[in-house]
């Protein structure tokens, strides 16, 4: 058989097809390899810009709990919200002088105190009466807030005479100071 | 341009003739002649792979044969077929044929093919001896048939004679193809009486059995250098001359006319065994295979070197990242802690986002100021507050002594309120008799 003379040619070809299925194999493997690498570049710029992220959302977290630290009065952890209710309604009735307050009594749910708190102030000056709602809205804990207002000229007097109906509101949870 | 070399059997003796192929032609390096029983040691210490080989049959086939029209592919069978019915003795054989024309017998048009087969048993040891060696061979001619191919077509008979050995050869030429050989045995080499008596036999025979007519007779190689022959021939006598293509001695050209004729190409001629064409064809294409793999594998290295190089550049890029990126640990602790503090004030967040969802009273007051009130004397100002807008009813009467201007005091009092930001009038009304008014405003604001 003549084809005994190929088994030196068929060794060297079966030789080199296992050299090359090895290499192609490593090419595909180190293809992998690159692109599973280039990947993990990509995912690992995503993890650190992330992080940045994470960082600056910290810091924006922490600048925002200052701010809202600062809204907060100094004796809020000292004293009830009722308390503090009340206080603030003194201050109201030092501040509108000649004004007539009512309140009627505290009612409490979905965690906010609130006193209703009716006032009647009599003045002259439309200017005046707008500085008096602006102290009324500027407080804080406790906040007014407002529900109505008439202004109705006052019968026999010059002048006219705003009724505002509102409630002083407080948060009931008290958070913990840090 | 490269070097082959060519071999031819003739006889006792083997002819070798090393020689370069330079366009059309042939340039003869070198030329040896060896004994058939050192042909062997010859191959072992012969660094050539490849090798034509010329071989001087003595026990062949020849005929002339007549097969119908049929398509090219059953040619072969038919000859096949045609042989192994005419020589029984043939049973493993290989063949060439050459179409000589067409002949229209009993009606019927009818191929005249000429035929000349060898048995297998013969070509095996012949091709045993190169294997066994570790050559190939390229191609494998009958001696008569290579040397043929170097006499020029005529349409003249010419009756050719080369010598193997102290043996003649004598066939007949027409048109380049060959019609009809004959080996006749000899008293010595060169021309002699005795060969003069065999060639006007053959010239005698081609006249009266097949009936063609030579012209001439036209010696090969070293016969025209050895004529010693006093009688005189049928038809005149000429020598071949050596062609223009090649170069070579005109001594070596004679003693090695056939091997130097089979480095030229010859169509169909080859009449090696269809067993070595497969075993040729597929040493070949697994020769071409393992170029072909191993150029890949060196080009898949030079790809890997690259790729390595890539990924290590892309490794120190990953270190450098990795390096770089902060502390994600420490960063997500940093950013959880944070959270969790956020979440213990979200109720005052919560709180002082609705609180501060109404609108603003003092700004809408702020903005009522603005308006025109020429001739308009405000009663009353109240407003309802709820989630995101007021309802705003304002009452008042119109100072004015004419209808017409009541009227257009009015106006101007409306288009004022409507140029104000986020005020949208839902109703109004004006009491002619007592030119009193009352305006419903709806005001979205800013919280």
């Amino acid at each position: 058989m003549i084809y005994r003379e190929l088994k030196k040619i068929i060794i060297y070809h079966l030789v080199t097809g296992i050299i090359f299925s090895i290499i192609l194999l490593s090419v595909l493997m180190l293809n992998k390899y690159g692109n599973s690498m280039v990947d993990t570049i990509s995912r690992l710029e995503l993890i650190k810009t992330n992080t940045l992220k994470m960082k600056h959302s910290a810091a924006d977290i922490e600048s925002g709990i200052r701010h809202i630290e600062s809204l907060l009065p100094d004796d809020l952890y000292t004293r009830s919200p009722q308390e503090l209710i009340f206080l603030a309604l003194d201050d109201i009735k030092t501040a509108l002088k000649r004004s007539e307050v009512t309140v009627t009594n505290f009612d409490e749910k979905m965690g906010t105190v609130s006193l209703p708190v009716s006032i009647k102030i009599p003045t002259d000056s439309y200017a005046m009466l707008i500085n008096n709602i602006g102290y009324l809205q500027s407080l804080k804990f406790p906040y007014y807030t407002i529900t109505s207002i008439a202004i109705t000229k006052s019968q026999g007097m010059s002048g006219f005479i705003c009724a505002i109906d509102g409630f002083l509101k407080m948060p009931v949870i008290t958070p913990v100071k840090q | 341009m490269g070097r082959d070399v060519a071999v031819s059997f003739e006889g006792e003796n083997v002819r070798v003739v090393y020689a370069t192929l330079k366009g059309n032609g042939i340039v003869v390096d070198d030329a040896l002649i060896l004994k058939d029983e050192q042909f062997d040691d010859f191959l072992q210490q012969e660094k050539t792979k490849k090798f034509i080989v010329v071989y001087d049959f003595k026990n062949f086939y020849q005929d002339i044969i007549l097969i119908p029209p049929v398509k090219n592919r059953y040619v072969k069978n038919l000859i096949e077929a045609e042989i192994k019915k005419r020589a029984p003795d043939f049973k493993d054989f290989s063949f060439i044929y050459f179409l000589h024309g067409e002949k229209v017998i009993e009606n019927r048009r009818m191929k005249e093919i000429f035929i000349f087969a060898v048995k297998d048993e013969i070509l095996k040891d012949i091709i045993n001896r190169f294997i066994n060696k570790g050559k190939v061979i390229k191609t494998l001619y009958p001696s008569v048939f290579s040397v043929a191919g170097l006499i020029q077509s005529t349409e003249e008979l010419l009756l050719c004679v080369s010598e193997v050995g102290q043996n003649k050869n004598l066939f007949l030429l027409k048109d380049g193809r060959i019609q009809f050989i004959r080996t006749a045995q000899s008293l010595k080499t060169g021309i002699n009486d005795f060969d003069i008596q065999n060639i006007n036999m053959t010239v005698n025979y081609c006249r009266q059995t097949l009936r063609l007519n030579p012209s001439s007779i036209m010696l090969l190689g070293s016969l025209c250098r050895a004529y010693n022959a006093k009688m005189d021939t049928l038809i005149p006598v000429g020598c071949l001359n050596q062609p223009q293509n090649v170069s070579a001695l005109k001594e070596v050209f004679l003693d090695f006319i056939v091997p130097i004729s089979a480095f030229f190409r010859h169509k169909n001629i080859n009449i090696i065994t269809s067993e070595y064409k497969d075993f040729y064809l597929i040493r070949t294409m697994l020769l071409y295979s393992i170029i072909l793999l191993s150029s890949l594998s060196v080009i898949g290295l030079g790809y890997i070197g690259f790729k390595i190089k890539g990924i290590s550049d892309t490794k120190s890029t990953l270190r450098n990242i990795k390096n770089n990126i902060p502390d994600i640990e420490e960063s997500l602790s940093i950013y959880r802690q944070q959270k969790s503090k956020l979440q213990q004030y979200m109720p005052f967040v919560t709180f002082i986002n609705n609180v501060n969802s109404a609108p603003d009273i003092q700004r809408l007051l702020v903005m009522l100021s603005g308006l025109n009130i020429n001739n308009i004397k405000i009663d009353s100002l109240a407003a309802t507050v709820s989630d995101n807008s007021s309802k705003i009813e304002i009452k008042g009467t119109i100072e004015t002594g004419s209808y017409a201007d009541m009227q257009a005091s009015y106006q101007n009092f409306i288009d004022s309120i409507r140029r104000l930001k986020g005020m949208n009038i839902t109703g109004q009304g004006l009491e002619l008799k007592d030119k009193s008014f009352r305006v419903e405003v709806n005001y979205k604001g800013e919280g």
